[in-house]
């Protein structure tokens, strides 16, 4: 696109010494330098909680920061009058973490209002063919009409960049914007990166996943306990480097032993179960499954075909048409309670909105899933604060949660300590079977590490998970058995298969 | 049946007027119960200033002043300063009765003119029809502005950059917010807006429906707009619908009366909404209230 500047600028933005404390003296950003060219990408990394959020939130006008400096294109920001507006009219355009769709509203009304190229008047059919061809060009596909409540939170996703990427910002941040889309669609929106960054734009790209780090960026810059610690050109360094340079320390790869199999009965045992779905593709259609103690049966699948149906009837707030649910070997009515007093726990896809109440403290969370007469808890119906509190502390301990302060609500926690929180929790109570959804969404590679030991943990002790997750290389390294769901239906994935020849199957190429 | 359509529509007017601007109020995620302070208001300074005047039309421009006057009085507690919207609205509820009261008792002395009405103005030939002639077409003005207003809040909630906006900072804030839409602006600017509506809602009573100012003689029609609002589901086709409804119903209420009928009035109050709870108990659907309804916004406070 041609830039009328007659000197192009050489740092889409510049920040210096950049402090932000939520607690005083507790700073979560203490002094940040980070330097953005035009034309590059930029990877900024971190463990969970080290303050990527907060510094991209400072440096989009929604955050204040305590100290520090800005500049944007070479022309310094004033930080008082610094708003979103104000960042919008600079070319800054971001993806955030936390959805910031308005789930109300369709695809298509979500792309139009906050375009200030907008007129006086909203057209919906202009605004739709708008938003047909941003969707073409950027090769995301994504259901324009419908609400964005209705959708699977990768589409959800791709309607969050596509409305960035329509903007044509000059500096474009991207905060975690891979963690539920499948390997073709990162790699479209890699290509659309690199288109950006050879036109003289700049990109700020936040991920856990190391790999896709090494593959796009051209820079990084990783910050540790508030502080940029390092700065390197991305040549310099492989996944495994970043990694340790970001946790301090090296993660080894993940041990899974083998399994003896089980003679007792079927933990999870599914028999033709259909059920409605939100849209056509996603409506259940005869599962049959089963699940034995001390198993991992990963479940793959591109987001929105049937994963969160799936997860919903086994949560008990999807009622299924036909088709049995066995925990333990007894028919169970799926219904929340029920399921639960089964032994079935169940770790929510949609942790904003099922898992979490983002209002309430860790301790009001923690004790929320339990039933209401948890002898722990309540005393003839009297809830007792105090143990409360003890018990959220020490899961938050044993999970490295920052803070691990009870009574600290979960909007507080960055995105990586609030999944954890939630993990901590449903592994509470050793459930006989534990119906993971993407359990390591949005935690680094330490945290996701622990994650994974403790389901495997689970197994060990004779627990049985099922693992549905859309990241490929989670189910891999999991998983005892693994099944492909698409289109609403399981379809068989044979042992041995790799990554190619799992990803054709989810896309329905497999020879039939 | 002419004359009850007629009192219908007539009755339902300032009740659409007041909801319809509550309804653009509460699309940008306020809630404005100070709209029966603000309709009081709106008719007490209608009253006065078109009997000072003589000019019913001055008497609507200072009803819509005042509605602004106290929307701004509203704005700057609810939105700027983030204060419980209830409580504000509660205040400004009871403040408006007291100085409306005070007013009228300064400026007259317990012995109130009368002020000069605004006519109806029948439109020739359509007036004539059979059955909703009279009930549509020989109104005051204020009825066809009240329809007339529908329309404009329907097609500007719908069909317009300002409407989308101001749904998405009613639904999100925060969404809205990062995506560098002034979220107090648009909510302030909304305040004002359906309290000059309010105002004139309030005018209506004292410069159509009769010609005298009373304390209190909104006497409840600011919460009706409220529930018209609710049970008009927040979209501009239910606020009319709704509004109707409970026009009908009052005109209903007032000709059994009348007639000296042996049912107890209370009845006929509760009927209304006895009626309207029915018919959305068995409509159903999916309309609800704004998400960010009833909620200020702090940009720094965590997300959630
Ligand atoms: N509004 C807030 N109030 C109080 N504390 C907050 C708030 N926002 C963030 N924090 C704290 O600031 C720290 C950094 O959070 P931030 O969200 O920036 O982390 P992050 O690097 O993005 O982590 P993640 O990878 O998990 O997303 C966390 O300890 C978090 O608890
Ligand atoms: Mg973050």
């Amino acid at each position: 696109m041609p830039q009328a500047t007659s000197r192009p600028a050489a740092y889409a933005a510049r920040l210096h010494g950049v402090s932000k404390a939520f607690v005083p003296r507790r700073p979560v950003l203490d002094g940040v330098d980070l330097a953005v060219r035009a034309g590059e990408i930029h990877a900024l990394l971190g463990e969970n909680g080290a303050g990527k959020s907060t510094l991209m939130k400072i440096l989009v006008g929604l955050l204040r920061p305590d100290a520090g400096s800005i500049s944007l294109a070479d022309a310094p920001v004033d930080l008082d009058r610094f708003t979103p507006a104000e960042a919008v009219r600079r070319g800054i355009g971001m993806v955030h973490q936390v959805s910031a769709l308005v789930p109300a509203m369709t695809v298509v009304e979500n792309l139009a209002f906050g375009d200030a190229r907008a007129g006086l008047w909203f057209h919906p059919r202009r605004a739709r063919r708008a938003a047909e061809r941003l969707a073409a060009r950027f090769q995301l596909e994504v259901s324009l009409d419908r609400r964005v409540e209705d959708l699977a939170m990768g589409e959800r996703q791709r309607a969050e960049i596509l409305r960035a990427l329509g903007r044509g910002a000059r500096l474009l941040i991207l905060d975690e914007p891979t963690s539920v889309l499948t390997p073709r669609e990162a790699e479209a929106l890699f290509a659309s990166l690199r288109g950006l960054r050879d036109a003289g734009r700049a990109v700020i790209f936040i991920s856990h996943k190391l790999s896709e780090v090494e593959a796009v960026a051209d820079r990084v810059t990783i910050l540790r306990q508030g502080k940029a610690t390092a700065s390197l050109s991305a040549r310099e360094a492989d996944a495994r480097e970043l990694g340790r340079l970001m946790l301090g320390r090296d993660v080894p790869p993940l041990e899974r032993p083998a399994r003896t199999p089980s003679v007792a009965a079927p933990a999870l045992e599914i028999r033709g179960l259909c059920a409605p779905g939100l849209s056509e593709a996603s409506r259940l259609r005869e599962i049959d499954l089963r699940l034995d103690p001390g198993e991992i049966l990963g479940i793959v699948g591109i987001d929105g075909n049937g994963q969160r149906e799936l997860e919903e009837v086994l949560a008990g707030v999807r009622r299924p048409t036909r088709g049995d649910v066995c925990v333990g070997g007894r028919r169970i009515a799926p219904r929340p309670r029920a399921l639960r007093a089964a032994g079935l726990a169940h770790l929510s896809g949609d942790r904003d909105g099922a898992g979490l109440i983002s209002a309430f403290t860790l301790a009001e969370n923690w004790i929320l899933k339990g039933s209401h007469d948890d002898r722990r808890f309540f005393r003839r119906g009297w809830l007792d604060r105090a143990a409360a509190r003890r018990a959220a502390r020490a899961a938050a301990e044993r999970f490295g949660i920052v803070p691990a302060d009870p009574d600290a609500p979960i909007a507080s926690l960055s995105g990586g300590n609030a999944q954890k929180l939630a993990v901590a929790r449903e592994l509470d109570g050793d459930p006989s079977v534990l119906v993971a959804v993407n359990p390591t969404r949005g935690l680094d590679v330490g945290s996701a590490r622990f994650v994974h030991d403790e389901l495997l943990a689970r197994r060990r002790s004779g627990g049985a998970v099922l693992l549905i997750s859309t990241d490929l290389d989670e189910v891999l390294a999991l998983s005892d058995r693994i099944t492909a769901l698409v289109r609403g239906a399981l379809a068989a994935v044979p042992p041995g298969s790799d990554r190619a020849a799992i990803g054709a199957i989810l896309l329905g190429e497999a020879a039939a | 049946m002419e004359a009850l359509l007629e009192a219908s529509v007539r009755l339902a007017a300032p009740l659409l007027i007041a909801a319809l601007g509550e309804l653009w109020v509460e699309r940008s995620g306020v809630v404005n119960i100070g709209i029966e302070g603000t309709m009081l208001s709106g008719a007490f300074a209608g009253f006065a200033a078109a009997v000072a005047t003589g000019s019913p039309a001055v008497g609507l421009v200072a009803a819509a002043a005042a509605g602004c006057g106290v929307g701004i009085l509203f704005a700057t507690f609810a939105v700027v300063r983030k204060l419980d919207q209830i409580v504000v609205g509660m205040a400004v509820n009871l403040i408006a009765l007291g100085a409306t009261g005070l007013g009228a008792r300064a400026l007259y002395a317990g012995n109130p003119p009368a002020a000069p009405t605004l006519a109806a103005l029948p439109v020739p030939g359509l007036a004539e029809l059979p059955l909703l002639g009279p009930a549509l077409f020989a109104q005051t003005p204020f009825v066809y502005a009240a329809l007339g207003l529908a329309v404009v809040v329907g097609l500007g909630l719908s069909r317009t950059g300002a409407g989308l906006r101001l749904r998405a900072v009613g639904e999100s804030a925060r969404a809205a917010d990062a995506e560098g839409i002034a979220v107090d602006r648009v909510r302030f600017r909304a305040v004002i807006a359906g309290s000059a509506l309010a105002g004139v809602a309030g005018a209506v009573l004292t410069l159509s429906h009769s010609d005298v100012f009373t304390e209190g003689m909104t006497a409840g029609r600011g919460f009706i707009a409220l529930a018209v609002v609710i049970f008009g589901r927040w979209s501009a086709g239910g606020v009319v619908g709704a509004a109707l409804f409970f026009g009908a119903a009052t005109a209903l209420q007032f000709r059994l009366q009348a007639r000296g009928a042996e049912i107890p009035y209370p009845v006929f109050l509760m009927f209304p909404y006895l009626v309207t709870l029915t018919v959305l108990a068995v409509a159903g659907g999916r309309a609800r209230a704004p998400a960010d309804l009833g909620r200020p916004y702090r940009r720094e406070a965590p997300a959630g």
